[in-house]
């Protein structure tokens, strides 16, 4: 694995004309992290998760989709509820929720990070048809520090358990988490 | 397809003490054309009236209980041929390069009026490979919804070739109108 990017240092590192590389190697890699290892992540759960009534539950992802580059990683087994971000930056994140049917009450989904709620998305089925079904679709950008940990924490009134029906391999089926470095910002 | 990345190494070793050729400072020049200028499509399609009941206008809606590809009338940008732009209306696009991309589209179903003013409805964005036997979806939908707004949005890694559009169903009993816009760009990966 190339080493992730390094800021060009031209009057230190710079001698191409000697033959002398060691600014070449840093454009290489800085191209690999910018372009050819994006560091991202995409994570499904394989099983469906319980959700009780009006109680705030975490979702665990236990399933890597792919990684790349310097892709974060799920730190604390055995639960794989936490994501841990391991470097600064601007990201992207997306989720995907499916729902148990059900035509009663209210659905959230939100990206926390520890205490800081980054991004939730609101639903509220209306019951005309007793069909009940619900998807939600999550994305945002979000500053975060390496360091810091990104969970997916859903909420639901339905009056009784439903369950997050279970992602597969087929992409985006049902619960997914995706995280994706877009590049480095000095709001953090 | 657009500019391909430049494996710089397979260039030009840095760690061999050779002078950097030409060829190689070409690679790098090429690499940057796409970092900022990366393949993305944007676009949208007409405009809903706001008030009253208005007619159903073919153009602007979609069939009851189809799932139905959605056209972008007005495209905003376009780099990378996702399409001909001979096409002034387009709905099935290709992916210009393997990699990963954020796709985004927000919606407003027009429902006052129809049989059914809060139907089961839903927006997708599918992809596929180029025999079309295998699809993905990335969806957000609503049970019988109250609201007329529905956005999605979400990473994926996307391969050269395939095929990708957006898809809207509703089962309001009638036509419906749907406005909306869509978006598509690179982040990189190979």
């Amino acid at each position: 694995m190339t080493s992730f990017y390094r800021k060009l240092d031209a009057p230190r590192f710079h001698r191409i004309a000697t033959g002398e590389d060691g600014w070449a190697s840093n454009v290489m890699d800085n191209f690999v992290s910018l372009w050819a290892q994006k560091p991202l992540l995409k994570a499904y759960h394989d099983a469906n998760q319980s959700v009780a009534h009006n109680t705030t539950t975490t979702l665990a992802f236990n399933t890597i989709r792919y990684t790349d580059g310097y892709g974060e990683s799920f730190i604390d087994s055995p639960d794989n509820t936490e994501l841990t971000v391991t470097r600064d930056g601007l990201f992207y994140v997306c989720v995907n929720v499916d729902w148990g049917d059900s035509v009663f009450g209210e659905r959230t989904v939100s990206v926390v990070s520890g205490a800081t709620t980054l991004a939730s998305e609101y639903q509220k089925p209306v019951d005309t048809s007793g069909v009940g079904y619900c998807s939600q679709a999550l994305s945002a950008g979000v500053a975060l520090l390496g360091g810091s940990t990104i969970s997916v924490k859903v909420r639901q009134t339905s009056g009784s358990t439903l369950d997050v029906n279970a992602g597969s391999t087929t992409e985006f089926d049902k619960c997914e988490l995706g995280l994706i470095w877009i590049g480095e910002t000095n709001s953090i | 397809m657009g500019i391909e990345y430049v494996d710089l190494d397979a260039v030009h070793q840095p760690t061999n003490g050779a002078l950097v050729p030409t060829s190689w400072g070409h690679g790098i020049a090429n690499n940057f054309d796409v970092l900022w200028r990366p393949p993305v499509f944007v676009a949208s399609r007409s405009s809903l009236p706001h008030s009253g009941t208005p007619a159903i206008d073919e153009l602007r809606s979609i069939a009851n209980d189809e799932v139905t590809d959605m056209e972008w009338g007005e495209v905003k940008e376009h780099n990378g041929d996702f399409y001909n732009i001979s096409d002034t209306s387009p709905s099935v696009l290709v992916v210009p390069k393997t990699g990963f991309y954020a796709v985004h589209c927000k919606s407003i179903f027009g429902f006052d009026g129809l049989s059914n003013p809060t139907p089961k409805a839903f927006v997708a964005f599918v992809y596929s490979d180029d025999t079309d036997d295998t699809e993905n979806y990335l969806l957000r939908s609503s049970a019988d919804i109250s609201v007329e707004h529905i956005s999605l949005g979400g990473i994926c890694r996307l391969t050269a070739g395939w095929n990708i559009r957006f898809v809207a169903y509703q089962n309001s009993g009638d036509r419906a109108h749907l406005s909306g816009s869509c978006s598509i760009g690179y982040l990189g990966g190979i």
